[in-house]
């Protein structure tokens, strides 16, 4: 099955995004054209996984799980699911009270039940509780396992990278591999204790301590402080310079985290790993395989 | 058609109307009506027949047909069929669980509203034959508008016109005292007072023909809705 790329982007295109079965694909794009993706994925052969998903809102959980099961004529075990999806206390919750936790749950179990071939995610980590993204490696395994194919498309690239290591994005130029070999680390010490970067119009200098993370989009630097993006007008190469001896790390080949602000690691499976962020947000940043000793070793002499 | 899916569907609409104050309370209605008239009319006749048949035209209008149409809105509405319509057929066990829970509504209602005026004779068989082929023709109206419908709020404006005209047909000797009228005469081919005619024992063959030509007009809706939401889709 393969969803054509010009019909997403609006222009000529010999991409397509292609549903194998079980493969999983983790594709980042602007809100925009996930809006044309959902479009063009015909529910016939394609189950989307978004947020609110249509409900009974007068049914509780457990209603809508053996609803589901009888209806594709499923022989799963209905309390099983339940424990699986951490949903036990939830049986007896209507759909109406339920929040989008267990909305999101609910249309985890419905992609594992449903008949559709194909599985697209529409930003699955947007606003997602951490239990939730643990459920969804999980989901995800089990329907590999079943020869089913995933495509999980997400504005951030950050989100993509919760999926798996290698991810795409889809631009107006259409669908490309994001390379994440990793680059040899370069230490070189400097004195500095402001950066400058741009919003707009404006020139600002932020202190280097304010900094949680650097990413590198579209051959961009961005630094992320506290809810804001401003560009620096450098490599991240350059940065990892001149911020290697003020506590950051090239996490990622994309990402420079400041170790300080890490408030922990998560595995979510055994070669997807973040970093997160002490903030509001909980903001989760990519990291490599190949770093994930490395990163503990500096946190632990910082 | 799949026996599995009808039955998924009939337990989890069963559910949902017996949770749905709306549709639950539409089954109390004709019975707390039939009380009322139940104890109006204490007289040796008991209850004037014209009086039973409008309880019965309100067990159809306000049970079957609005509470079809309601369920098939509130499907629309809220998209929730989106992922189940996997193959044409499957909207047809969608219907058909949801007829069964709503068929099952309707004996419920009717009978509870005919025990309440007492009405003697009213289980016969002519009459019995006569009842079923005007509920399949409230279901199929039910069916047929709420596959077009797209919200629940625009159900009620089907329900009024539906339930004046085809409900409470009888109540036009009120308001038309004549009866060579015009009017008198076009309300005595609906459906409703070939009902009339077979509980006061005057039904020959051409009460149960009108019938059938009105079932015959409620399944070519069907089939007429059924056209139009495809070439929508």
């Amino acid at each position: 099955m393969k969803i054509n790329v010009s019909e997403i982007i609006g222009t000529e295109s010999a991409d397509y995004i292609n549903f194998e079965a079980g493969g999983t694909k983790a594709i980042q794009m602007s809100f925009e054209y996930l809006n044309r993706l959902k479009e063009a994925s015909d529910p016939k052969s394609f189950n989307v996984v978004r947020t609110n998903i249509p409900v009974y809102k007068r049914l509780n959980i457990k209603d809508h799980i053996s609803f589901y099961n009888k209806w594709y004529d499923r022989k799963f075990n209905i309390d099983d699911l339940m424990k699986q999806f951490k949903l036990e206390d939830a049986g007896k919750t209507r759909l109406a009270d339920a929040g989008d936790e267990l909305n999101q749950r609910l249309g985890f179990v419905y992609s594992l039940l449903c008949e559709q071939k194909h599985i697209l995610f529409i930003e699955p980590f947007f606003q997602a509780t951490r239990e939730n993204i643990h459920l969804f490696h999980k989901l995800k395994e089990q329907l590999n396992d079943q020869g089913k194919s995933i495509v999980v498309a997400v504005t951030k690239t950050e989100d993509a990278f919760l999926v798996q290591p290698e991810i795409m994005r889809l631009t107006q130029y259409g669908l490309q591999e994001v390379e994440t070999e990793d680059d040899s680390p370069a230490d070189n010490d400097s004195h500095i204790s402001k950066i400058k970067v741009k919003a707009e119009d404006k020139t600002l200098f932020v202190n280097i301590s304010d900094i949680e993370y650097l990413e590198s989009n579209e051959g961009k630097v961005f630094i992320n402080i506290s809810r804001e993006k401003f560009v620096m007008e450098s490599t991240l190469q350059e940065a990892e310079k001149k911020l290697g001896s003020h506590g950051f790390y090239r996490c990622h080949r994309s990402y420079i985290v400041n170790l300080h602000k890490v408030r922990e690691i998560i595995t979510w499976s055994k070669n997807t790993y973040s970093v997160v962020i002490e903030n509001p947000e909980e903001s989760k940043i990519p990291l490599s395989r190949t770093k994930y000793n490395e990163i503990q070793e500096r946190l632990i002499t910082l | 058609m799949n026996i599995t899916r009808v039955a998924a569907i009939f337990e989890k609409d069963f559910k949902e109307f017996m949770r749905n104050m709306m549709l639950f309370t539409s089954v109390l209605i004709p019975v707390v009506l039939a009380a009322f008239f139940g104890r109006m009319d204490g007289g040796e006749g008991g209850v004037p027949d014209e009086i039973v048949i409008i309880i019965v035209g309100v067990v159809f209008s306000a049970v079957t047909f609005s509470s079809m149409m309601t369920m098939m809105a509130e499907e629309n509405e809220k998209d929730t069929l989106r992922g189940l319509l996997q193959s044409p057929a499957s909207i047809i066990d969608i219907i058909a669980g949801k007829s069964a829970v709503i068929t099952l509504m309707t004996i419920i209602s009717l009978v509870a509203s005919i025990m309440l005026v007492e009405a003697d004779g009213f289980w016969s068989m002519e009459n019995i034959a006569g009842l079923i082929l005007l509920g399949i023709f409230f279901l199929n109206l039910g069916i047929g508008i709420g596959l077009l419908v797209k919200s629940v709020a625009t159900t009620s404006v089907y329900l009024i016109p539906i339930m004046f005209l085809f409900g409470f047909t009888p109540y036009i000797e009120f308001l038309v005292t004549d009866e060579g009228h015009i009017a008198r005469q076009i309300a005595e081919c609906f459906p409703l007072y070939q009902n009339l005619y077979i509980l006061n024992g005057d039904g020959g063959a051409a009460e149960y023909l009108i019938l059938l030509a009105w079932v015959a007009v409620s399944f070519g809706i069907v089939i007429w809705a059924f056209n139009r939401r495809k070439s929508d889709d």
